[in-house]
């Protein structure tokens, strides 16, 4: 059992059918809600099977239970999508902080995903070293927002 | 010093698993560690009471993130 970081599959597919709008979409005769949907991020066990080739939606399966994280995980601060040469790509504004948490059992994965969705789609997995917290903060802090680095990138 | 919220777990060594408690920072032992790669920095701080952990904060930051080529195909 492991967890292993990328794309998900399941998310190329979705991209092309308007499944995440990660900042507001353009206005559109078909639809009518242009606002950007919630992501979510949510934390694995080391012990889970969370992969960017299988995983099509949030699961409770393998999600941290523990004093101080709630089932689903939380919300990712909302920014616009940005441009530069041939990619595009977005990055949460804000760190994410699960505070006073007790994780008892090790985590290294979190799981990206469409909250809004009535799915839930999955659209990309985040590994890290396993590891335990104890009455204290964890922090996932977000990587440089940029072509090369940002958290979600099209290039 | 101030005081700190601890607690004792089983994972950690300790009896059982205690509820969170307040405790005097004097009474325990600070350190800290840091793995840096291609694909994470991550900083933890831990602090023991008679040497098993109560207390263990984790930062990681993602370096990189995940991506996906958009190809078009022409002729």
């Amino acid at each position: 059992m492991a967890n292993f970081a990328g794309f998900c599959n399941s998310a190329k597919a979705k991209l092309l059918t308007g499944t995440y709008a990660l900042s507001p979409q353009d206005a559109n005769t078909n639809r009518t809600v242009t606002t950007a949907d919630t992501m979510y991020m949510a934390l694995y066990l080391s012990s889970a099977t969370i992969t960017f080739s299988t995983a099509t939606a949030y699961t409770t399966a393998g999600e941290l239970i523990g004093t101080g994280y709630t089932a689903s995980g939380k919300p990712m601060t909302s920014t616009l999508v940005s441009t530069s040469g041939t990619s595009s790509y977005w990055t949460a504004s804000s760190n994410i902080t699960w505070t006073t948490l007790t994780a008892s059992t090790a985590i290294d994965c979190a799981l990206m995903y469409n909250f809004t969705a009535t799915t839930k789609a999955s659209l990309a997995v985040f590994t890290f070293s396993s590891q335990t917290v104890t009455a204290a903060d964890f922090t996932l802090t977000m990587p440089t927002n940029d072509g090369a680095t940002a958290l979600i990138r099209i290039v | 010093m101030p005081n700190i919220l601890i607690k004792k777990t089983k994972h950690h060594g300790w009896d059982e698993d205690h509820d969170a408690e307040w405790i005097n920072e004097d009474l325990l032992a600070y350190s800290t560690g840091l793995l840096d790669d291609d694909n994470e920095h991550t900083i933890w701080e831990e602090w023991r009471l008679d040497g098993k952990i109560v207390k263990r904060g984790v930062h990681v930051r993602i370096k990189k993130g995940a991506s996906t080529d958009l190809k078009i195909m022409v002729g």
